[in-house]
């Protein structure tokens, strides 16, 4: 969650409002509360790039991924008011949450035409195992090598919440209280999803060893 | 063992395939950056904002009664149909037979005629005006009444006399089976001990004026 990561489009908004610059998070939200667009925007210039990031850990095409990301920005919009700020990363947990739940709304919107589309071919059927089998030979998978959207349709066999978890835990590397924090679940909830995605996604690769 | 290192080993396999695939899906930086840095992206999501503002502030055309959602308005008004029928089917049926009532008939039996005692006591449904036959079955009753078949009342003829009384009322009683005899019905002598009903036609003197055997 890198805050002000984006220096370019951040720059690009300071040059229009330079006194923004100084101002908190909480300073903004209470400005955009007040009906003051420039701040909602600055806010939107600030942590474009975290939430983009975070959207594409669960979709990986751009147009998705873009629609995501505009989406969680509208849906922050018109939650301003339940925000309650106070300290330093409120505002980016905040907007964490709402960006997970976007993802995770979409997910299960999506999820039965995904489950559809989501067949392994046979050429992935043979690439999977071939990797697999490699790394039983203790030969290094790299992560570029493997197919995205190979992985993608392994994933997408998930249920939505524990493709969620999984992927926070494992490829965000988050710790089960912060994707506790961020979905709201309890932590007993989260390493039981954990838990059941890693059974079941074994399962699947389970075939292919 | 060998099975179990077997396992083992790929357990470990599965683990470690299941983090490069993780890792394999997460975005590139020059991914990230179309994304992110796209010129119109903050237009777009004006743009959803302001659909979404104009969604909200449209009336809800799918929305039943008190806002509620239309599928859910749907939904319960389906339940509701189901659970009537499951009602219908369920609950005690009332028997579809007709229970049509018989018109009242006065309980009271007129009173023999008191000066001709000779004469004999016909009954009470004959003097009385004929009605139109009911041919509904009727409800069993609880008394058995229906079920008993009764004799003519036959007069007492010891009150004979001007002092008859031409009103009175009847009463149910047991007699012995040997009353049967004095009024000349045949009778088992093996049971003359036991009690048959009878109803007994008793004037406002107190005197019993007629009698008939039920049974």
């Amino acid at each position: 969650m890198d805050r002000c990561a984006n220096v370019h489009g951040f720059a690009a908004v300071t040059a229009v409002e330079p006194m923004s610059t100084a101002q908190t998070d909480d300073e903004l939200v209470a400005a955009v509360l007040g009906g003051d667009e420039a701040a909602f925007e600055l806010l939107f210039e600030r942590y474009r790039r975290s939430v983009t990031r975070l959207a594409y850990r669960f979709f990986y095409r751009q147009e998705q991924v873009e629609d995501i990301v505009q989406e969680s920005f509208a849906n922050a919009y018109f939650a301003f008011g339940s925000y309650r700020g106070g300290h330093e990363k409120s505002f980016i947990a905040w907007l964490s949450r709402i960006t997970i739940r976007t993802c995770y709304d979409v997910m299960r919107r999506t999820r039965r035409a995904e489950n559809m589309l989501n067949e392994l071919s046979q050429d992935e059927e043979a690439t999977l195992a071939a990797r697999l089998r490699g790394a039983a030979l203790g030969s290094e998978i790299e992560s570029a090598a493997i197919s995205r959207d190979l992985a993608a349709k392994l994933l997408q066999r998930l249920d939505p919440e524990d493709r969620l978890v999984l992927t926070l835990l494992n490829g965000a590397d988050l710790s089960v209280r912060e994707v506790s924090e961020l979905t709201g679940w309890s932590p007993s909830k989260v390493k039981m999803r954990a838990h059941r995605a890693r059974k079941v996604l074994q399962r699947v690769l389970h075939r292919y060893v | 063992m060998f099975r179990r290192n077997e396992k083992l080993i790929q357990a470990e396999q599965l683990d470690r395939f299941e983090h490069e695939m993780l890792r394999a899906v997460s975005a590139s930086e020059e991914e990230l950056d179309a994304v992110a840095d796209s010129p119109d992206l903050y237009e777009k999501v004006r743009l959803r904002i302001a659909v979404d503002e104009r969604a909200w502030a449209q009336p809800r055309s799918a929305t039943g009664l008190f806002g509620t959602p239309l599928r859910w308005s749907l939904a319960a008004a389906i339940v509701l149909i189901l659970l009537a029928v499951a009602a219908l089917l369920w609950l005690p049926r009332p028997s579809r037979e007709t229970h049509e009532v018989a018109p009242l008939v006065p309980h009271s039996i007129p009173a023999p005629p008191p000066s001709n005692v000779d004469q004999a006591i016909t009954p009470p449904s004959a003097s009385t005006p004929q009605q139109p036959r009911r041919v509904a079955r009727r409800r069993p009753r609880t008394d058995n009444r229906a079920d008993e078949v009764a004799t003519d009342f036959l007069p007492l003829t010891y009150i004979a006399g001007p002092a008859a009384s031409d009103s009175g009322h009847v009463v149910r009683m047991n007699v012995p089976r040997s009353a049967l005899i004095a009024m000349g019905f045949p009778m088992n002598v093996d049971r003359a001990g036991e009690l048959v009903k009878a109803d007994v036609f008793v004037g406002d003197d107190g005197l019993a004026r007629a009698i008939r055997f039920v049974q």
